[in-house]
């Protein structure tokens, strides 16, 4: 009996072979975006440039040896490359994705948050078993504070997801 | 069994350390130069008349000045560029012994950045002269009563080469050039 709880343990935990119990992938690896076309003298952007809604794609692979509550969350930095400190990045997800018995946190479309140096939960969630993914979770960028008082230039940044087991 | 949970211990600790993977996106955001300048609120004409004195010995009646008329300015420059509005008479010819007058505000409105310096009591001729230097980024706000007044006056240089009836139509052309 003790081998069967032990065992069972064993898969709750998801723990595998190589410590590894998830791992994050994306496609839609780079946004290439323009502020708008001003028209009229005088006026000031007034608006935000907005990716298309899935613009990322985010996948958490189980990737445990053997597994049934695979527990992670994504944590989203803005690391700059060459980027003006009066734009700022914000990013939300749209939608839940895919996935067979899995849950994600929260559901939907989230709300905004501003990309920073410091690491920030985007979602979390639990894939049921080893190889039940969460498939293609979609992912919107924002870039906000456009104006013209901004040195014109082309600017760049990255954006790390780092997903975390829990 | 003992051998088991020291092995699971190992391999939760093990995971624990190394349970993260990262993955990353980059952004590319592009801000373009803009240069942008109109009349408001419109670039229909204005007139100055001199007018004629009623007593005999008096000098002419040099009209008021106009200033209703106004420059709209939309900039974004690359760091360490500048800007400037040149003014200049595009077509017809001043009447003879008339100096046309321009000042330019300095920056009132709504808007926000480098608005550089104006100039004032400028005769304007066939030649750019510059009204406005010094422009960074910046925008003045849209319309009237945004960006750089512009005061037009007449001044008789020469009584003596005025003519009855010498009226004509300017065309005063602005320019947003970069330094």
């Amino acid at each position: 009996m003790k081998r069967i709880i032990g065992l069972f343990c064993f898969l709750l935990s998801g723990a595998s072979v190589s410590g590894q119990s998830n791992a994050i992938s994306i496609t839609g690896t780079s946004w290439s975006a323009s502020a708008p076309t001003l028209t009229e003298a005088g006026n000031n952007y007034s608006s935000n440039v907005t990716s298309a809604s899935n613009q990322t794609l985010v996948t958490v692979s189980s990737t445990a040896f053997l597994g049934l509550l695979l527990s992670w969350k994504v944590m989203v930095t803005k690391q700059d490359v060459s980027w003006n400190s009066n734009l700022t990045v914000w990013i939300r997800k749209t939608g839940d994705g895919t996935s067979l018995l899995g849950s994600i946190t929260p559901s939907g479309t989230s709300s905004y948050i501003q990309l920073s140096t410091t690491q920030q939960e985007l979602f979390r969630g639990t894939n049921v078993l080893t190889s039940l993914n969460r498939n293609n979770v979609p992912i919107q960028y924002e870039i906000r504070g456009l104006s013209v008082t901004i040195p014109a230039a082309n600017y760049s940044a990255n954006v790390i997801y780092t997903l975390i087991d829990l | 069994m003992r051998a088991f949970y020291t092995l699971y211990f190992m391999i939760m600790l093990v995971g624990s350390v190394m349970a993260q993977t990262t993955a990353s996106a980059s952004i590319s955001f592009n801000l373009p130069s803009v240069g942008l300048l109109d009349l408001e609120p419109n670039n229909s004409a204005i007139t100055l008349a001199m007018q004629s004195p009623t007593e005999a010995g008096r000098a002419l009646t040099v009209p008021s000045s106009n200033n209703t008329k106004w420059l709209n300015v939309t900039s974004s420059v690359a760091v360490g560029v500048t800007r400037k509005i040149t003014a200049q008479i595009s077509s017809g010819t001043l009447p003879a012994g008339l100096n046309l007058l321009l000042t330019v505000s300095a920056y009132s409105g709504s808007g926000s950045g480098t608005f550089g310096t104006a100039g004032s009591n400028l005769s304007l001729t066939t030649s750019a002269q510059n009204v406005v230097t010094g422009i960074g980024g910046a925008y003045t706000g849209n319309g009237a009563n945004n960006g750089y007044n512009l005061t037009y006056s007449l001044q008789i240089s020469n009584y003596g080469q005025l003519k009855h009836d010498a009226s004509t139509s300017l065309t005063i052309t602005y320019t947003l050039t970069d330094n």
